[in-house]
């Protein structure tokens, strides 16, 4: 008699995500001031985070499938050392933060003037 | 009372005697069938159960049914030592006001339902057969039983739901005479099917269904216009009892079963939104002691049942698959139910008392939820069985009980919620954390002439169930029917 | 032995009461919680006004109203003396003037953060308050300079005028916003080896003339526009094909004590800071000098007196050529359009930093279909201007003049 095998509970619910601004390689980031908007696709809960260290931010979140806005300013210097403060938005659509541990996703800025 | 009156008697108790409770867990296992009943019977009725609510105490499932039906249920002794069994049922009837349940079986199948907050009435029609077979060969019980049910729940106007259900169900059971007991052991596979759909023919009518996932969230990305969802469902039990072979002794009784129910979502090429993993267990422990004209016996039973719901976190579409990267268990349930019941009977008179304790622990993982309660209970039933005339017997009885809560808590992020779930959910939660009581009472009465072949019976309960908020719940059951 | 075991068993079933209360747990208080509302780095002077703050705690729903924030160096914070420890969804709004590259502006913020921890741990929360762009800043949205042509197909010159428009989504004020026209022009007769060549760092320019005010004397809302009118007359009255520009924000006259043949309008004048000419100005009919505007960081004496070079060449005749001029410091630009003939663009005039192309006005020298017609700046989906510093691909020639009347 074959029975449906026992159920473990899945209860790896979280993951630290890295969210990171990706500048390219010509561009050294001094200081981002923003806020992430992050949208979980699956239940459209938001949670916000403007904690970033450098070009990246670091948030526990419920694993899964994310929309990811990030909107603010960003402070860097090109090769020359020429120093450059520029408003700047991130976005992505869907952005996979499943990892059991850690996840790390990188978003491309788009300069907004 | 002359011997015939006497043995006529006692076949009437062996089929309606409160006593029956003792050995209802064990007649589950199809080998210990053979000596369910000491005659054969045949019955044939016509019944229907009638029940309102002045609000609901569970919105899901509404304020009230009335479901007539008819019905057939044999039991033949083909030799001493073999036995058949079957039932045939048709029902149709309505439910009343359900709201925030669009299927079938809500209770099987909670918290993955598909929802909305209109509701209304629904109609049921339920078909039902079952059969079995079991035989004795020396100290051997063999026996084996078939149950099918297929059912279909609809509305006639928006939001338009209609649900239909299969489900199989095959048990097979084997027992042995070890001393003066009967030990057992049955198994049993479960198969079930269940295709659930909303329609909209009023265009300015139509709404989003929602995917609901346990204390009122959603799975939101999949919830709108994702109206048509079927459930693919198996699992099992496996159950041990022992049994005195006489009346007079212990009996136990434990079972495990495990069930699984998929939700698949049609309008997305049948991908997985939702797994619910149930578990029950039950244990039950007693002693029972019968003579001629004295009976009486004491149980404990505890039953634990957990649900589980598995989130399927779906990725992007590729064409019209969506992949699954994780599943999450975000809704848990946990019911125990510990209970004792002590049974005296003395002649034509049967008294059981039972008092116990039911605690209900909900959560959801994130973000956090939690509804749990407990409550102790306690009821009394008394019962009268007797023949006023050779041709005339009655069973009467009458029942009273309290449910008192005794904790209850609820948690939830309100900030995030909308009003309509708000309000659901605290109006459920009203009723959860009440306290009840109810009283019941019925007559059935069995009238043969000595010179017919056939008997008819007639049956009339009521009962009422009081509730702490002020509102209240009344039923009414009436059956008539021949029996032969 | 039996009997005892039931009678204490029906006992025990009666009396198994089990008692608990229900569980509210005790909520641990935040003591002198901090919100920091963090102004924008890429603005400075920030002054926040009318604020409204809330924090609702997920789980209870209640809302409590954060309190006036503190200014804290660059920053606002906001101190709440008690709070219930749990997720918070917070809510501010109000209204900052600030000031960027020099302009002064003012815009209205909302900013939230969903699910945020404040705990006995974490007492310190931040917002951020930059959910506005004040980059865009004023632009030129349209030049028309070309001219018109009566009825009886002479030319007429004097309905030129500039649309500036605020391209940004806050408050910018035009007090000291001024018009440029480029000394030079950019054929390939107008280049010319001058020393010193301040392109690099400054537009050499032979007109400017700044919109007057007190620093917030003229607010332009986001996407409104000033019409600065050469003459703010309705020229229709000696020209039908002409534009009426008595609605125009501002005017150009020549206020230079006595050799002005300008006329002043009703319309208020821009304060003249520089002319080539002290007569009659007309802006380029034939597209070929550049504009731009650009926000003046000195008072009309001091800028005469620190911006004032003189290049000079050699020409082949042996003859010192001089431009008088002035000097506009490129970091005080705000926008810049250069603009030229299509088969005869030599050189840019404004610097290529401040913008890498040019508007093609007419199509040769012998061009005069383009009378009648302005040079506009496109806009994107969104309706904003179109502003990546090069004028070949922001602006188009040749279109409909926004003043000429519909009827």
């Amino acid at each position: 008699m074959a029975l449906t095998a026992c159920h473990q509970d899945n209860e790896d619910y979280y993951t630290l995500a890295t969210i990171g601004l990706d500048t390219g390689d010509t561009l050294s980031v001094e200081r981002v001031q923003a806020m992430a908007h992050i949208t979980n696709l699956n239940s459209r809960h938001v949670v916000s985070t403007s904690d970033f260290i450098g070009s990246e931010v670091n948030i526990q979140l419920l694993r899964g499938a994310y929309q990811v806005n990030i909107e603010g300013i960003i402070r860097y210097s090109d090769k020359q050392g020429k120093s450059y403060t520029r408003s700047f938005r991130a976005v992505s659509d869907y952005v996979e933060l499943v990892g059991l541990e850690s996840s790390r996703t990188k978003l491309k800025i788009i300069f907004l003037d | 009372m002359t011997a015939e009156a006497a043995n006529v008697d006692s076949i009437y108790q062996d089929r309606h005697s409160l006593w029956r409770q003792t050995r209802e867990e064990s007649l589950r296992n199809p080998a210990l069938m053979t000596h369910a009943y000491q005659k054969s019977f045949t019955e044939l009725d016509v019944k229907t159960d009638y029940r309102k609510q002045t609000d609901a105490f569970c919105m899901e499932e509404g304020t009230g049914l009335f479901i007539p039906e008819v019905a057939a249920r044999s039991f033949i002794r083909l030799t001493r030592s073999s036995v058949v069994w079957g039932q045939a049922a048709y029902a149709n009837g309505k439910q009343y006001n359900k709201v925030y349940n669009n299927v079938a079986d809500f209770n099987l199948l909670y918290p993955d339902i598909i929802a909305d907050s209109l509701g209304g009435d629904t109609h049921r029609e339920r078909y039902l057969f079952s059969g079995g077979y079991a035989a004795e060969r020396g100290k051997w019980h063999l026996g084996g039983e078939l149950k099918f049910r297929a059912e279909q729940e609809f509305r006639t106007y928006d939001p338009r739901m209609r649900s239909v259900v299969s489900d199989l169900t095959l048990r097979a059971g084997v027992g042995r005479v070890v001393g003066k007991y009967t030990v057992g052991i049955w198994g049993e596979r479960n198969i079930y099917r269940q295709t659930a759909d909303v329609d909209f023919y009023g265009e300015a009518n139509g709404m989003g269904e929602l995917q609901m996932t346990g204390l009122g969230t959603s799975y939101v990305r999949f919830s709108g216009s994702n109206r048509d969802i079927f459930y693919q469902g198996k699992g099992g039990t496996l159950a041990a009892d022992i049994v005195p072979k006489s009346e007079n002794g212990w009996f136990g009784h434990l079972s495990w079963g495990m069930y699984q129910y998929e939700r698949l979502s049609d309008e997305y090429n049948s991908m997985p939104l939702t797994t619910l993993y149930r578990q029950q267990r039950g244990l039950t422990v007693g002693w029972k002691q019968q003579a001629e004209r004295k009976e009486k016996a004491f149980m404990i039973h505890a039953a634990y049942d957990k649900r589980a719901s598995d989130e399927h976190i779906a990725g992007s579409a590729s064409g019209q698959d969506y992949p699954i990267l994780t599943s999450l268990t975000m809704y848990k349930q946990h019911v125990w139910d510990i209970n004792a019941t002590a049974l005296y009977g003395q002649s034509q008179w049967r008294l059981l008392m039972r008092a116990g304790f039911l605690n209900h622990r909900e959560s959801y993982a994130y973000v956090e939820r939690k509804i749990e309660y407990a409550r102790v209970y306690g009821d009394v039933t008394a019962q009268w069985l007797t023949s006023v005339r050779k041709d005339l017997k009655l069973n009467i009885f009458g029942r009273a009980g309290y449910e008192g809560n005794v904790s209850h808590k609820i948690l939830m992020p309100y900030a995030n919620m909308t009003l309509g779930i708000k309000n659901y959910i605290q109006h459920n939660y009203k009723y959860q954390k009440a306290s009840y009581a109810h009283v019941q009472a019925g007559a059935r009465a069995d009238y043969k002439r000595e010179k017919w072949m056939v008997g008819i019976y007639g049956q009339l309960a009521t009962a009422w169930q009081f509730c702490s908020e002020g509102e209240h719940e009344s039923n009414l059951y009436l059956a008539i029917g021949i029996v032969f | 032995m039996k009997k005892n075991l039931f009678l204490s068993a029906m006992l025990m079933a009666v009396s198994t009461l089990f008692f608990s209360c229900s569980n509210d747990e005790a909520n641990i208080t935040v003591k002198d919680g901090a919100i920091t509302l963090e102004m924008p780095i890429n603005v400075s002077d920030v002054v926040l006004n009318n604020f409204e703050g809330t924090a609702t705690n997920v789980q209870s729903g209640e809302v409590t109203t954060l309190p006036t924030p503190v200014k804290n160096g660059d920053n606002y914070v906001i101190t709440i003396p008690s709070l219930s420890e749990g997720r918070y969804n917070l809510t501010a709004k109000g209204n900052i003037t600030f000031v960027k590259d020099g302009v002064a502006g003012t815009t209205d913020f909302e900013v939230n953060s969903n699910d945020v921890t404040i705990s006995q741990k974490q007492a310190a929360v931040k917002l951020v308050v930059n959910s506005f762009k004040a980059e865009g800043g004023f632009v030129l949205s349209e030049i028309c300079t070309t001219g018109t042509t009566t009825p009886q197909n002479k030319n007429y010159n004097y309905d030129a005028y500039f649309v500036i428009t605020n391209n940004s989504d806050v408050v910018l004020y035009a007090d000291s916003v001024a018009l440029i026209e480029s000394q030079y022009q950019s054929g390939s007769s107008g280049m010319q080896p001058w020393d010193p060549d301040v392109r690099p760092y400054a537009i050499p320019a032979g007109s400017v003339f700044m919109i007057p005010g007190n620093g917030t004397q003229h607010p332009v809302a986001p996407g409104e526009s000033i019409v600065i009118a050469n003459n703010a007359m309705d020229h229709r009255t000696v020209n039908e094909n002409s534009y009426d520009l008595t609605s125009a924000d501002f005017e150009v006259y020549l206020d230079n004590g006595g050799n002005s043949m300008d006329t002043d309008y009703d319309t208020p004048n821009l304060e003249y800071i520089w002319c080539y000419t002290n007569t009659i100005w007309i802006p380029s009919v034939q597209q070929n000098r550049s504009y731009a505007i650009a926000r003046m960081k000195e008072n009309k004496e001091t800028f005469l007196a620190n911006h004032s070079v003189t290049p000079t060449y050699t020409a082949t005749t042996g003859k010192i050529m001089e431009s008088k001029q002035v000097q506009i410091p490129n970091e005080w630009v705000l926008d810049a359009v250069n603009l030229g003939t299509e088969d005869d663009f030599g050189w840019y005039v404004i610097s290529e930093t401040l913008d890498a192309g040019f508007v093609a006005g007419r199509a040769n020298s012998k061009d005069t279909t383009q009378r009648g017609t302005s040079i506009k700046r496109k806009k994107d989906s969104t309706g904003k201007y179109i502003d990546t510093n090069n004028s070949t691909n922001d602006l188009e020639a040749r279109q409909v003049p926004s003043m000429k009347s519909q009827d």
